[in-house]
């Protein structure tokens, strides 16, 4: 069998350079089938993770129209001035399945201390909020109903911003931060939380309470949008579409009006992300598709080739006893040989890019052995077919003809 | 049926050449025993090589019978006249026919790979055989780095391999020149010696001489064995 396998390698070196470009065909065809699909797995779970992380049983109203990017991150795009906190209200009242709620009202802006400025979104929220979007706190304390309704001049910080504006979450505690056109003093700051769904990176935030927001920062008495939670994930569908039928009402929207809001649940961002990912993934079934059918052209073509640059040999191989089906089986064993020299390859490549898209983009990455087999016999398979007609040929081959014909 | 190890009865062999048939064997009539070593002579066109390939099973004649060890060879299908060929036949040519990509040692090892026998043993004996016709420190090397006389004593290791009855030897020494010849030719008397029947082509008068028989072939028919 070795001896074989020698000789095999031996005859496909006369033609190294075509050898080559076939195997990298089925190579590039299961390295992009390898990655795409682990790729895509990982985005996948990664997805799950953060909408775990956001709370499955949160729901969100906002204002505006919503747009996706291709990237499958939601955007709010063309905000609109209708909503208003009676409309929050009414929402976390009347609809019997929400179990807290927080309206709030956000917007980016520069934040600065001493000589120090970042940019940040900052975002006016009850005190329930802390329950509703379950944020722990490093330091400090969260605001309370009291500062909430006196309007006091208190902010709690992500901790991306306390790092950035004061070094170390502790050291940011009591302090003072300017806005746009107000102070505030620092009285917690958030433990590190990441991004959440939606893009919002929470570590890199600014919380006030909503009033403050309304009447000293923005002087607005509209705001974003209402956070709830809901007693059962389970309600997400029926607690969005009672959440549709209130706000219309309540925006006088008529028959055929768009709406000036829009109802998102996590599960909807993570279904949003997923469909782009499905479409990632099927233009990865369909590219790999390409770089296999290319590959077993190319084989087809080397093969057909050797059959023919090779007739001296197949002559002198049946001479010495070859039968017709022993030309086939080794000209079939080579096309294989190069197919899976190829898949095994491009498996490996596949993974090992996945690995390193997976580590960098901090994502989950799970061995999924079940395609790794699946590519590895679909390029078998893949060589067998290309070879089949070739070795047909190769084994029609007359040995008198060879020999007569020098 | 005689218990001769070839035996030909009859043989003719034409070819069509458009619509006319030309009769290159004409009825060859012919026993040779097991152990012989026979010289086939007769000038060029006379159908030696024909008779060969049809003796090595390469080619079938197009009336006759031919019996070998027995077996009336007509019988046989395409993958049990390849086993015969495998396992009864070696076969010597004027222009060697070794495969150029592969060395010494794996273009001996062929024939061995369609037979039953484990590839280890097949490589351990095709070292032997090139061993004994003196090239144990050429298996490596390819065709291309071998003198002429050298790849002939390639062919003849590979056509010994599985230790086959007869072998036949189509001008083997046609290529070489007359001490090579030589050489090549005492080998193949070697050969003999072993008990194996061999029929060897040629032209040379001295290379016949080697031969204890010589049948001479004259327009498809044996003119004097
Ligand atoms: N495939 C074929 N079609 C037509 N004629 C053929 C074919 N093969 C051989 N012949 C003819 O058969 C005749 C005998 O050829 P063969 O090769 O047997 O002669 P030979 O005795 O070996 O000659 P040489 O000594 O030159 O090798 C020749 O006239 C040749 O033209
Ligand atoms: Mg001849």
């Amino acid at each position: 069998m070795l001896f074989v396998l020698k000789i095999a390698i031996a005859s496909l070196r006369i033609h190294r350079l075509r050898t080559i470009l076939a195997i990298v065909g089925v190579l590039l065809g299961a390295l992009c089938l390898t990655a795409v699909q682990h790729i895509g797995q990982a985005m996948y779970d990664k997805a799950e993770a953060e909408t775990a992380k956001l709370g499955t049983n949160l729901f969100m109203a906002r204002s505006g129209q919503l747009r996706f990017t291709p990237g499958g991150t939601s955007r709010a795009r063309r905000e609109a001035t209708t909503f208003t906190i009676a409309d929050a209200e009414t929402l976390i009242q009347q609809l019997p399945m929400a179990k807290k709620g927080s309206p709030f009202a956000t917007r980016s802006m520069p934040v600065r201390s001493g000589g120090t400025k970042v940019q940040s979104s900052i975002i006016g929220v009850w005190p329930v909020y802390a329950q509703v979007r379950d944020l722990e706190l490093a330091n400090g304390r969260f605001f309370t109903a009291r500062e909430e309704e006196e309007s006091s001049k208190v902010c709690v910080l992500g901790s991306k911003v306390a790092e950035r504006l004061f070094g170390s979450s502790t050291a940011a505690l009591g302090e003072q931060v300017f806005f746009f056109r107000a102070t505030a003093r620092v009285i917690g700051v958030l433990a590190p939380k990441g991004a959440d769904i939606v893009g919002t990176d929470q570590d890199d935030q600014v919380l006030v309470p909503l009033s403050t927001y309304l009447r000293r920062f923005a002087n607005q008495d509209w705001i974003s949008g209402v956070y709830i939670t809901l007693n059962h994930p389970e309600d997400e569908a029926a607690a969005k579409t009672a959440a549709e039928a209130i706000l219309r009402q309540r925006h006088h929207l008529g028959e055929g009006k768009r709406d000036d809001f829009f109802v998102m649940t996590a599960r909807d961002t993570m279904k949003v992300q997923q469909q782009a990912l499905d479409l990632v993934r099927t233009l990865g079934w369909i590219s790999s598709g390409v770089s296999f059918a290319v590959g077993g052209l190319g084989i087809l073509s080397i093969m057909v080739l050797l059959a023919r640059t090779r007739r001296l040999e197949i002559g002198v191989r049946r001479a010495v006893g070859a039968r017709r089906r022993d030309i086939i089986r080794q000209f079939v064993f080579e096309s294989g040989l190069m197919a899976v020299t190829g898949g095994l390859l491009g498996v490996l490549g596949g993974l090992g890019l996945a690995a390193l898209v997976a580590f960098f983009g901090k994502m989950p990455f799970h061995l999924d052995l079940a395609l790794v087999s699946a590519v590895l016999s679909g390029s078998l398979g893949l060589g067998l077919l290309a070879g089949a007609y070739p070795a047909w040929e190769a084994a029609q081959v007359e040995v008198l003809e060879v020999l007569r014909g020098e | 049926m005689s218990s001769a190890l070839i035996d030909l009865q009859r043989i003719t062999k034409s070819y069509r050449q458009g619509d006319l048939p030309i009769d290159v064997l004409k009825g060859i009539d012919l026993e040779i025993a097991a152990g012989e070593f026979v010289a086939l002579l007769g000038p060029s066109g006379s159908g030696k090589s024909t008779l060969m390939h049809i003796l090595g099973l390469l080619d079938r004649p197009t009336s006759g019978a031919y019996f070998l060890d027995g077996v009336d060879v007509a019988g046989l299908d395409d993958d049990q006249l390849s086993g015969l060929r495998n396992r009864k036949i070696g076969f010597v040519f004027q222009t060697f026919y070794l495969i150029p990509y592969l060395t010494a040692l794996e273009n001996v090892v062929l024939p061995g790979l369609y037979g039953q026998e484990r590839s280890a043993s097949i490589r351990r004996r095709a070292q032997e055989i090139l061993q004994q016709v003196g090239l144990a420190d050429r298996m490596d090397f390819r065709p291309s780095q071998l003198s002429g006389g050298q790849q002939q004593r390639v062919a003849i290791a590979r056509a010994l391999l599985n230790d086959p009855p007869v072998l036949l030897a189509d001008e083997p020494t046609g290529q070489l020149d007359s001490t090579t010849s030589q050489e090549i030719m005492e080998l193949i008397t070697q050969i003999n010696r072993q008990g194996r029947t061999v029929i060897l082509v040629t032209h040379d008068i001295a290379t016949a001489a080697c031969a204890q028989r010589r049948i001479e072939l004259h327009d498809g028919l044996v003119r004097r064995d």
